[in-house]
C-alpha cells in the first residue's frame, strides 16, 4: 500500500465547512418545505430549530454557502486545480463509460477500478462531470435563486425578472432536490475506497491509501 | 456702681429666660420623642414658650415649620374641616406609630362599596380617600425554586407589553408547567396622604377614566428576574358607565337599563333571547353551547357591547382566551404561532359558517410601536370633523381598488411624516355563532395559504370614523397593490408544496387515473419528482451496498 497526497489543507477545511453548511441548509430546508417537520422530529426526540429560527438559519447558512462557493471557485481557478482535477475533456468520455460500467458490473466481477487517483488527477471522469460542471451549476442556481428570498422587497425587480416568486421558488426547489440527490450519492460513494472509511479519512488527513501498482 | 448695673442687666436679660431641654424635662420628664424627632428640641416645635413660667395651655406646636407640604395639604383636607390637627393622628411624644385610619374610623362599613371585601383587602384607605401621586398594580409571578420563565413565553409577540391574550396564555402556562408557582397582586398607591378628600374617588376613576391605577407591571421572579408592563384592565375591569353605554350598540338601538334589568338578579340568557333568538338557538344547539355551557354574558359584556367590527383580531382572541387559556400550546403545531394570532382571530378557523374577510387597516409608527390609526389622525390629515365616506370619495366614486388605497396611503404619509403603513387581518365580518369545529385533524396550511381561500374574495379597508369604524369594500383584492403583492405571493407558496393528502390520493388512484391526476398537480410535481428521485437513489445505494457485501470478493 502506498500513501498518495490528494487533498490540500485548504480544500479539506473548505470541504468540512461546506458539509456543515449543506447539512444545516438541508435540515432547515426540509422544515421550510414541510412545516410541522419539527413536531415530528421532536416526537422522535431529535432536536431541530423552531420554524422561525429555521427561516433565519436557512437564510444565513445560504449566505455562508455563497461565500464558500465563491472561495472554492477562486481557489480552484487560481491554484490551477480546476485545470488539473476538474476539467472534463473529450478524451474523458471513453474512460467515463468504463468507470460507469465498473460501478454497475465490473465491481461485482472483481475487476479493478479503471481509475486510480493521483496528485496529477484525483477525480475520475464521472467525478469531474459532477464536481466540475453539474454541482457548481446546481449550487449557483441555488444561490442565485436563494438570495432574492432573503429580502423579497429589496429584490422585487430581480424576482419579477425571474417570472415571479413562484417561478423563483420552483427553480430553487428543483436545484435543492438535485443537491440533496448529490449529497445522498456522495455519502454512499465515500464508502467505495479500499476500506469503507478510506475516502473520509483522506478528506481529514489529506492522504489516501492506494494499492501499489504491479510492476510489469 | 456702673459695673454692678451691667451685671444686673445681663442677668435680667431674656436670653437667660429661654428654656432649654433640660428645663422642660424638669417638669415633663415622662415625655419621650419618636425616632424621627430625636434631633429636634422642645422649642423647635413649641415656639410660643419663650419664658418661664409658660402659659398653662400653650398654643399647639407649629408642625408646618418643617412639614409645610403635608401641612398645606392637610389644611385643605376634610380632616381640618372637622377640627382635627396634626397630633390627632401623630403622637410625636411617644415612640409609637401614627394612628392609622381605623383608630377613628373603626366602624366604617363601606356597605355600598361593590366587591367590598376585595376592595378593602387590596387597597389602602388613601387610594380612594386621598389623592395618590402614583398608583398601579404589580403582579409578581413567583416561580418554584430554580425555575425560570423565558421572556418569549410571557410576551409572545415581543412588543414589550403583556396584553390580555398573553396574560391568559401565561396563566395557563404557570398552572400546567410551573406547578407551585403563584401570582401575588399588589395594588399600590403613594403620595399625598394628608389631603383626605371630602368624598372618596368615584368608581370611574379606576374603572373607566383610569386616572388611578392606570399602569400595571408583571414582575417575574426566578433565576433571571425581569419586569414587563402589562394591561391594567386585566386586574381592574372596566366599569359599565351610562355615558359610554349610549355609544354602544345596545345604547344606540335605544335599549334602556330596565329592558334587561327586570329584577335585582344577575341577568341570564333569557334576557338576551328576547332580541337575539336566532343567534341564541344557533349557539345553544352547537357543541360549544352544549358542552361549554357559557352564557351570552361570558363572552359579551352587555354594557360595553361593541360591534365586532370595532374589535381587531387580538381583541377578539382575548374574548376566547378567557376560557381557552391554553390556545398557544394547543396551536404549537402552527408555524409562527404568535404571528398567526396577531393576524387571525379564533373564529377565522373555528367557525366555518362565518364569513371571513381580509381587512386592511392603516397603522402609524411611533418609536418602536405601531398602533392603528384613530379618528384624530384622520381629522389631522383630512380636516376637522371630516366624514370617513367623504375621504373615501376623494379617491374613488366607485368601490376602492388597490391603486386608490395606494394613493390614500401616500397622502396619509405626506401629512404624517411617512409614519403610516398598511397591514391586514383575516377576521370574521359576518358572524355565525356555531363554534363546534375543532379542526383537530385538519392542519393544512393551504386552507388559508391559497389563492382559492374564501377571504380573498371579500376584502375591506377599515377606517376609524368619529363614532364607529367604517368598512369600505375593496374590489377584488388589494394583492395587486405594489409591493404587497410580493408579500402575499410568498405566503401562497404553500400551494406549491405537495401534502400528505396529495400523496395518499395519488396512491389510492387507479393506475389509469394517475396521468390526469399528476398533470393537475402543477408546481407540486417538483416535490413529487424530487421525492421519487431521492427514494430511487436511496434504494439504488442500498441495493448496490447489499450486492457489494454479498458478491464482491476481496
Amino acid at each position: 500500500m502506498k500513501k498518495v497526497y490528494l487533498h490540500t489543507l485548504t480544500i479539506r477545511c473548505w470541504h468540512w465547512i461546506n458539509a456543515a453548511i449543506i447539512i444545516l441548509l438541508t435540515i432547515t430546508g426540509i422544515q421550510l418545505r414541510a412545516p410541522g417537520t419539527e413536531i415530528f422530529a421532536k416526537s422522535l426526540g431529535i432536536w431541530v430549530p423552531n420554524y422561525t429560527n429555521a427561516v433565519l438559519i436557512h437564510k444565513y447558512a445560504g449566505f455562508a454557502l455563497a461565500a464558500a462557493f465563491l472561495f472554492w471557485l477562486v481557489y480552484v481557478i487560481i491554484s490551477g486545480s480546476y485545470l488539473r482535477h476538474y476539467l472534463f475533456r473529450p478524451s474523458d468520455i471513453p474512460v467515463m463509460v468504463r468507470q460507469a460500467r465498473y460501478y454497475v458490473i465490473g465491481l461485482f466481477k472483481g475487476e479493478k477500478n479503471p481509475f486510480v487517483s493521483t496528485p496529477q488527477g484525483k477525480f475520475n471522469p464521472l467525478q469531474k462531470l459532477t464536481y466540475g460542471v453539474v454541482l457548481p451549476f446546481v449550487i449557483l442556481v441555488l444561490i442565485v435563486t436563494g438570495i432574492p428570498f432573503s429580502n423579497i422587497f429589496f429584490f422585487r425587480d430581480t424576482i419579477e425578472s425571474f417570472g415571479g416568486i413562484r417561478m423563483l421558488d420552483a427553480l430553487h426547489v428543483i436545484a435543492a432536490y438535485l443537491c440533496l440527490l448529490n449529497f445522498l450519492v456522495h455519502l454512499y460513494m465515500t464508502t467505495m475506497g479500499h476500506h469503507i472509511f478510506d475516502h473520509i479519512k483522506a478528506m481529514i488527513v489529506g492522504y489516501e491509501e492506494e494499492e501499489e501498482e504491479e510492476e510489469h | 456702681m456702673r459695673f454692678l448695673l451691667l451685671v444686673f442687666l445681663f442677668l435680667a436679660s431674656p436670653l437667660w429666660a429661654i428654656p432649654t431641654q433640660e428645663n422642660c424635662t424638669d417638669c415633663h420628664g415622662d415625655v419621650k420623642k419618636t425616632a424621627s424627632h430625636q434631633g429636634v428640641s422642645c422649642n423647635d416645635c413649641h415656639t410660643e414658650i419663650a419664658a418661664f413660667p409658660h402659659k398653662e395651655k400653650p398654643a399647639p406646636p407649629t408642625c408646618s415649620k418643617c412639614h409645610s407640604n403635608a401641612s398645606d395639604s392637610f389644611k385643605k383636607s376634610v380632616h381640618t374641616d372637622k377640627g382635627l390637627n396634626c397630633i390627632s393622628c401623630h403622637n410625636v411624644h411617644n415612640a409609637i406609630k401614627a394612628n392609622d385610619c381605623t383608630s377613628c374610623h373603626s366602624k366604617s362599613s363601606h356597605a355600598t362599596l361593590p366587591s367590598r371585601a376585595k376592595h378593602l383587602a387590596t387597597l389602602n384607605c388613601t387610594a380612594c380617600h386621598g389623592v395618590p401621586e402614583k398608583s398601579g398594580v404589580t403582579a409578581t409571578i413567583i416561580l418554584p425554586a430554580g425555575a425560570s420563565l423565558n421572556k418569549k413565553d410571557v410576551d409572545n409577540d415581543g412588543n414589550g407589553f403583556i396584553d390580555e391574550t398573553e396574560w391568559h396564555a401565561l396563566e395557563y402556562l404557570l398552572e400546567h408547567k410551573f406547578k407551585g408557582s403563584r401570582i401575588d397582586r399588589q395594588y399600590w398607591s403613594y403620595g399625598n396622604i394628608h389631603g383626605i378628600t371630602p368624598k372618596p374617588a368615584d368608581c370611574s376613576e379606576c374603572h373607566e377614566k383610569r386616572t388611578r391605577f392606570a399602569t400595571a407591571t408583571a414582575k417575574i421572579n426566578g433565576e433571571a428576574g425581569y419586569s414587563i408592563p402589562m394591561e391594567p384592565g386585566i386586574f381592574i375591569p372596566e366599569f359599565p358607565s351610562l355615558h359610554d353605554f349610549e355609544k354602544t350598540v345596545h345604547g344606540k338601538q335605544g335599549v334602556t337599563c330596565t329592558d334587561c334589568h327586570t329584577s335585582q338578579q344577575k341577568i341570564s340568557d333569557g334576557v338576551c333571547i328576547l332580541c337575539h333568538e336566532k343567534v341564541y338557538h344557533t349557539y345553544k344547539d352547537s357543541l360549544h353551547g352544549k358542552q361549554g355551557s357559557a352564557l351570552c354574558t361570558d363572552c359579551h359584556n352587555p354594557h360595553l357591547i361593541k360591534s365586532y367590527k370595532e374589535y381587531n383580531a387580538k381583541q377578539r382572541v382575548a374574548v376566547c382566551s378567557r376560557c381557552h387559556k391554553d390556545y398557544i400550546s394547543k396551536h404549537k403545531w402552527l408555524p409562527n404561532t404568535a404571528l398567526h394570532f396577531k393576524y387571525l382571530e379564533c373564529t377565522s378557523c373555528h367557525s366555518p359558517g362565518s364569513e371571513k374577510s381580509m381587512v386592511f387597516f392603516f397603522q402609524k409608527k411611533s418609536g418602536d410601536k405601531k398602533t392603528a390609526l384613530n379618528y384624530v389622525d384622520i381629522e389631522g390629515a383630512f380636516g376637522h370633523d371630516i366624514k370617513v365616506q367623504s375621504v373615501i370619495n376623494k379617491y374613488t366614486e366607485d368601490i376602492l381598488k388597490g391603486n386608490d388605497i395606494g394613493n390614500l396611503l401616500q397622502d396619509l404619509n405626506k401629512k404624517m411624516n411617512n409614519s403610516v403603513s398598511i397591514d391586514a387581518e383575516i377576521v370574521v365580518t359576518k358572524v355565525h355563532h356555531d363554534y363546534s369545529v375543532t379542526r383537530l385533524k385538519e392542519k393544512d396550511c393551504v386552507v388559508c395559504h391559497s389563492a382559492q381561500a374564501s377571504f380573498y374574495n371579500s376584502a375591506y379597508l377599515n377606517l376609524p370614523g368619529k363614532e364607529e369604524h367604517v368598512y369600505a369594500p375593496v374590489k377584488g383584492t388589494v394583492l395587486s397593490t405594489y409591493p404587497l403583492a410580493m408579500a402575499m405571493d410568498i405566503y401562497l407558496l404553500g400551494e406549491q408544496k405537495i401534502t400528505r393528502d396529495d400523496l395518499s390520493t395519488l396512491l389510492h388512484k387507479a393506475p389509469e387515473d394517475w396521468t390526469s391526476y399528476i398533470k393537475g398537480l402543477g408546481f407540486k410535481l417538483i416535490d413529487l419528482a424530487g421525492i421519487c428521485l431521492l427514494i430511487l437513489a436511496l434504494l439504488g445505494c442500498m441495493v448496490h451496498a447489499l450486492l457489494r457485501i454479498l458478491v464482491v470478493k476481496r
